[in-house]
């Protein structure tokens, strides 16, 4: 090991082999060329080679394709030109095993001069678990989707059977205006046969995106933006129910940084809801969605109704799954809602409406002013 | 309207969804009913006392409206009917209904319905039902 950087860290040696046995996370130390240099036993551990069997070979044995291909031209440029991709920023990338298996990783890389060698110091974070929780919050997340979209399907029968009804009748007046000779009118009945059509679709439409379920990057939001949409997309159960939501937004409140699809799925459970149980109350008062700055960098959501309320002894349960005080219900939204907010870095919690009724209030957090929080550097 | 208007018995169509209404409407016009639409049962009641004959073609979920201005007691179609029978106003009615089944066949059928049509409506039987009904 003559050769390796340890013994150019003059100082303290045994300090540094020290730490680099004790680290959690697994250390990599290659040279300018590319060459693996120093392999602790958390690397070890993580890649299950043993440092003996790659030290001195080119670390690119530790990464899948098409980036294991790539590292080499990469590391050229950087020594050339001085351009970092990511040396001093850190990303997510895929790493692979001595067995070929690939995991998702954290990785973060610092460059290190030793007089004018040049080496770069890799750490690395094991974070499947981490992505296996993500998806399977995606996954927790479309199936409230559809268990909503099943609660509101009536609703949305009634929505399409109307259009529908409205173009088959029009289509049949339509043949008898034709047979009686009166063709005149014809145009203006497949105008509104067209509208009809478009209606329904319009309906539909707002269905799929719905339940689509694409993986979602996270993406800028605006609260009040926010807010509005699902509202809309309530516009339907307000109208029968006749329950109305107010939106009772400030001007000014930080962009958030979230999965939209995500969130809105979260507000329409506590809306409805909220629905849901002033319906119960045989009241017509409003619902109302407030949202607050809060601290320093979260935005408070506040769902407020003026319904029949949680009794005390149900009030622990609320965020367990499966329990429901509704006869249709599956006991599932007030979960994952919580578990999407929390995915988020936020906390969703219930409290009693001191005039009766409940408040379920929600945190996200906002974009700080310099930088983006919570996000990782992606090329 | 002026009463030589009123000879030709009229179909009057109550449905709070426009299109629905102008459709039924411009169906029941091309085979020459004369047809009054009306967008709320209330709107209906309000007109009731003055009609003696024709047929009332009613939609059976007459939500909220969604002006927000109905007040309390806007009745839905079936309430309508038992309103009209409390004030002794006969006239028959054909109530459609977008979802409900038998149950609410049943319940219309009760308040004195004289025919029940699931939506989509087939023109055959609408104009079948009116013809009837108008005997």
């Amino acid at each position: 090991m003559t050769d390796t950087l340890r013994p150019h860290l003059h100082e303290k040696p045994s300090r540094f082999a020290a730490l680099m046995d004790a680290a959690v996370d697994a250390i990599i130390v290659i040279d300018h060329r590319g060459q693996i240099q120093e392999f602790n036993p958390a690397a070890e551990r993580l890649f299950g080679y043993p440092a003996q069997d790659v030290l001195q070979k080119n670390v690119s044995l530790l990464m899948p394709q098409p980036y294991a291909g790539e590292h080499d031209q990469y590391l050229a440029h950087y020594n050339a030109t001085g351009e970092a991709r990511i040396i001093g920023i850190g990303r997510e990338a895929l790493a692979r095993r001595q067995d070929g298996s690939e995991f998702p990783i954290d990785l973060s890389v610092g460059e290190v001069k030793e007089g004018n060698a040049r080496f770069f110091v890799g750490i690395i974070r094991d974070v499947s678990e981490r992505k296996e929780v993500q998806e399977l919050h995606r996954r927790l997340a479309h199936v409230t989707r559809l268990s909503t979209l099943g609660e509101m399907a009536s609703g949305i029968a009634h929505e399409i059977n109307q259009p529908l009804t409205a173009i088959a009748t029009y289509a049949q007046a339509a043949r008898r205006l034709q047979e009686k000779g009166a063709t005149a009118e014809l145009d203006s009945v497949l105008d509104k046969i067209a509208k009809q059509a478009e209606r329904a679709a319009a309906v539909i439409r707002q269905m799929r995106s719905f339940v689509s379920r694409q993986d979602r990057e996270q993406a800028l939001a605006h609260p009040a933006e926010l807010v509005a949409s699902v509202v809309q997309f309530l516009q339907t159960d307000t109208g029968r129910r006749n329950i109305e939501i107010l939106q009772e937004l400030p001007d000014k409140l930080p962009t958030l940084m979230i999965d939209t699809v995500q969130i809105q799925q979260v507000l329409l459970n506590l809306l409805l809801n909220a629905m849901d149980a002033t319906e119960a109350a045989g009241s017509h008062e409003p619902v109302r969605i407030r949202a607050r700055i809060e601290g320093e960098a979260q935005v408070l959501f506040e769902v407020l109704d003026r319904g029949c309320g949680v009794q005390e002894q149900h009030r622990d349960q609320l965020f367990t799954p499966f329990f429901t005080t509704k006869a249709a219900g599956m006991g599932m939204g007030l979960p994952i809602c919580r578990s999407i907010v929390q995915a988020h870095g936020g906390q969703l919690t219930f409290q009693p409406h001191p005039a009766g009724g409940s408040i379920f209030q929600f945190t996200l957090p906002a974009l700080v002013e310099n930088g983006v929080r919570g996000l990782s550097e992606q090329s | 309207m002026t009463d030589a208007a009123t000879q030709q018995p009229k179909v009057y169509v109550v449905d709070d969804d426009e299109a629905v209404r102008d459709s039924i409407q411009l169906l029941l016009q091309s085979v020459d009913h004369v047809v009054e639409t009306f967008d709320s049962p209330l709107a209906f009641l309000n007109a009731a006392p003055g009609i003696t004959s024709g047929c009332l073609v009613l939609a059976s979920e007459l939500g909220a409206s969604k002006s927000g201005a109905s007040g309390l007691g806007t009745p839905g179609g079936v309430a309508l009917l038992l309103q009209l029978r409390e004030r002794g106003i006969a006239i028959p009615a054909i109530v459609t209904a977008n979802q409900g089944g038998v149950p609410l066949a049943v319940e219309a059928m009760r308040a004195g319905a004289a025919d029940f049509l699931e939506k989509p409506l087939l023109d055959a039987r609408l104009l079948l039902a009116v013809k009837r009904v108008m005997k």
